[in-house]
């Protein structure tokens, strides 16, 4: 049977258009720079290049896809991801759980200690020499540990549990679950939609990480993507071997750039349509209840 | 989900040792940054592990050094965030000459000066006693500069085949440029949309770096100002005899429609772009802007997009003495220095000194004889450059941080010449003598100059707020007296007279 709807106000009119052109400010960056990394050099030199390649050329990408440094790159920051999310997401759940019980014992203040971090921090030379002190540098840790656990992440979790009707909770204690128990048998399942969604701002925190690891990482095996773009765009990094006074091999910078910043930002690209669905519900549930 | 919970946590696990390590400190006897300029071919390893790296620790542990390289981006925040936290590797170097003197200035470096003597006699040797000072502070010996074989810097470059088709011949003075704008402007001879034309297409700008000009134009200026080196001991440039005439000339060019209208606004890319399209007739650019050796040239672009088009470079800049002055880089691209922390800094030394032996020298420069190159009539000869690159280019320049040994002009020449892959009609070989001829450096100041440190930030943003003001807006004299006085109350003169005190007392390096 068909849903009965309203006819359409000049406010929804004016949402769609508004709404639009900002999809469309957001889509056409990238479709740019899309098609920068199919065209030739010349075209891209010369500004003809707009939404749509202009002399069609694969170098760029085959450029980047030969780059051994681009490859492990890839590799150690699909590891950071992977592993930095798990870890995040599992502490920062460990975290609300307790946080989410009305009864703990000090819970104001742990809130308040919390909350603190939020709005101020040790700053950049004081937090290196602590991960320095615990012999954290150039290990992937060094990535993860400082901040397994984002405040505003942690705030939408604890309010997402605080939703799950206690005697749930109750019921099982009553059956002999112990906390963790209760925990990961009972609220976690219930709370795919928060976790999805976290795992989401997690995972993308750590596919773009980049200062953290022009700061923290020295050894080259641990560089990740981002590090490596900048490198390529800022610091003028060459792709293909150089020499003294030239390139024996002739390298299209500029289309190399362009085939970097879509290799480094299609997987994040690729993967948000399939969370979506739990993005949306979880962001929505978590900041509305209390 | 649980199988792919297990599945994810075994992966983990298994792959924690390939990156949860980490460098262990403290059991390498001279840790050496080493800054990666290229992509290492694959079968090569990695920029602090490769069998050029490996080359040095052989050579290194001759010497009884343990040598480890310790990778660092060229960010600047790492470099500072090093230095703050003590983590610099043993043998360190900064671009910046400014954070380079503020090392040395909180105590941050080793005197090296100190170990000379006994582990670096080659340093002074090969790089002179003179070029050795640009790294002293206070006459103490805070880093070794390296050394920079071309030092020219700008270049002015006029569209030929424009020039031909007005039957005007090639500019040579201020006034000869100003009417081959004013021809360019009136008579449009590349038939370019009106909109589009732009005579003077752009000169080189970098707002907030130093407080003297954001636009990179001294050969213009030095056409302008008095070089009694006596009356201008010191003086900064705004104030000295000629600057404002400098200025009023570029106002007046603006004025006339004869400078881009976007000139300060527009991106690197938008100027390259007005230049590939041919709608530019002159520009005063980096030497070399136009003759890259790969697809990015801009002048083989342009060529290609517009048939018969070339820049051809020209010295126009001519003072009233009759010299066409340019300034010239300093002869050094770094400041290698050692760090306070470090217990080795005659380790430091000794490394520096075998890098600048005649052998040594001539590998890091050239590759093995025999393998990267061969010797015919005493200059290396590459046959095969994508070999070449494959199995050294890719980290010679990362490896040789005292730079660019002075084989001399035959070998560096001959080498030149050999890497040349477009042909630009011998335009890049006159643009670069062009650059180098009749070029000085301002003097350099080799204290830390208190006034400067405590003011010049604040003259920094006056300025910004100016340069841009004083060539577009209409009321120029207005404009340049108030500029003057809040550059006087902001301490300029402070400044100058620190400086005064200085030159007279150590004179022009």
């Amino acid at each position: 049977m068909a849903t009965r709807r309203d006819p359409p106000t000049a406010f929804d009119a004016f949402n769609a258009v508004l709404l639009t052109l900002v999809a469309v400010a957001c889509l056409v960056p990238m479709l740019h720079v899309t098609a920068l990394s199919f065209s030739s050099e010349g075209a891209i030199l010369s500004g003809r290049v707009g939404l749509v390649p202009v002399g069609l050329q694969l170098r760029g990408y085959q450029t980047v896809f030969a780059s051994a440094a681009m490859m492990r790159a890839l590799v150690f920051t699909v590891y950071l991801t992977i592993l930095g999310t798990s870890v995040n997401v599992m502490i920062t759940a460990l975290g609300a759980y307790p946080l989410a019980k009305p009864d703990l014992v000090g819970r104001r203040v742990i809130w308040l200690l919390i909350l603190f971090t939020m709005f101020f921090s040790g700053g950049l030379i004081p937090v290196f020499m602590v991960v320095r002190a615990l012999g954290l540098l150039d290990t992937v840790w060094a990535l993860i540990l400082p901040g397994t656990i984002a405040t505003f992440n942690l705030i939408l979790m604890k309010t997402y549990f605080s939703g799950i009707p206690a005697s749930l909770a109750e019921s099982a204690r009553m059956d002999g679950a112990s906390e963790l128990a209760i925990l990961m048998r009972i609220i976690v399942p219930l709370s795919t939609p928060i976790i999805a969604t976290l795992a989401l701002f997690y995972g993308v925190g750590h596919w773009s990480q980049f200062f953290q690891a022009l700061i923290y990482i020295q050894d080259p095996d641990k560089y990740t993507l981002q590090l490596r773009l900048q490198q390529l765009i800022t610091d003028g990094v060459g792709y293909g071997p150089t020499v003294v006074f030239g390139q024996a091999e002739d390298i299209p910078v500029e289309s190399v750039k362009a085939s970097a910043i879509m290799f480094v930002t299609a997987p994040v690209l690729i993967a948000f349509p399939f969370l979506q669905k739990h993005f949306v519900k979880g962001a929505l549930i978590g900041s509305l209840k209390e | 989900m649980s199988r792919i919970i297990a599945a994810i946590g075994v992966l983990l696990v298994f792959s924690l040792p390939a990156y949860g390590g980490g460098r262990s400190e403290g059991q390498s006897r001279l840790r050496v940054m080493i800054v990666e300029r290229s992509e290492v071919p694959r079968d090569q390893g990695r920029v602090n592990d490769n069998p050029w790296t490996e080359y040095v620790q052989r050579e290194m542990a001759k010497l009884d050094i343990d040598v480890r390289f310790v990778p660092v981006g060229g960010s600047l925040v790492r470099h500072t965030v090093m230095m703050a936290t003590n983590t610099a590797p043993d043998l360190a170097f900064t671009h910046g000459r400014l954070l380079f003197m503020k090392f040395a200035a909180d105590g941050g470096l080793h005197d090296l000066g100190r170990h000379i003597p006994e582990y670096g006699p080659n340093i002074p040797a090969v790089l002179g006693e003179s070029h050795l000072r640009l790294g002293q502070i206070d006459g103490v010996q805070y880093a070794i500069p390296s050394r920079r074989e071309i030092d020219a810097r700008y270049g002015s470059f006029i569209r030929k085949d424009w020039l031909d088709a007005l039957g005007m011949d090639v500019p040579t003075n201020r006034a000869e440029l100003t009417a081959a704008l004013r021809a360019f402007r009136d008579l449009n001879p590349g038939n370019v949309p009106a909109a589009e034309l732009r005579p003077w297409g752009w000169f080189t700008d970098d707002p907030g770096t130093v407080f003297d000009s954001d636009f990179k134009l001294f050969d213009a200026m030095y056409s302008f100002l008095d070089h009694d080196p006596a009356a201008n001991m010191g003086s900064l440039w705004p104030v000295r005899d000629g600057f404002r005439d400098f200025m009023r000339w570029l106002h007046d060019l603006y004025q006339e429609g004869l400078i881009e209208r976007e000139f300060a606004t527009d991106s690197f890319e938008i100027k390259t772009r007005h230049v590939v399209n041919g709608t530019v007739g002159f520009i005063h650019v980096p030497w070399n802007y136009l003759y890259a050796q790969n697809s990015s040239s801009v002048a083989l672009n342009l060529a290609r997009n517009v048939a018969g088009a070339e820049f051809v470079p020209v010295d126009v800049f001519e003072g009233p003495d009759g010299v066409y002055r340019k300034l010239r880089y300093l002869p050094t691209r770094l400041y290698a220095f050692s760090p306070r922390r470090s217990r080795v800094p005659e380790a430091a030394v000794a490394y520096m000194n075998w890098m600048l032996a005649d052998d040594t020298a001539w590998t890091l420069a050239f590759g093995r004889t025999g393998d990267q190159h061969t010797i015919v009539d005493g200059l290396p000869v590459f046959g095969d450059l994508q070999r070449y690159a494959d199995t050294f280019g890719y980290i010679s320049e990362s490896l040789r941080i005292l730079g660019d040994f002075p084989f001399g002009p035959k070998i560096t020449n001959a080498v030149r010449e050999q890497f040349r892959v477009n042909d630009f009609s011998g335009n890049d070989d006159r643009a670069l003598a062009m650059a180098r001829e009749n070029s000085f450096q301002e003097p350099v100041f080799q204290s830390r100059m208190s006034t400067m440190a405590r003011s010049g930030p604040g003259l920094i943003r006056i300025a910004e707020s100016y340069w841009v003001k004083l060539i577009t807006e209409p009321n120029f004299d207005a404009q340049f007296d108030e500029f003057i006085r809040r550059l006087n109350d902001r301490g300029m003169q402070e400044i100058i007279d620190e400086r005064r005190v200085y030159l007279e007392r150590f004179g022009v390096e």
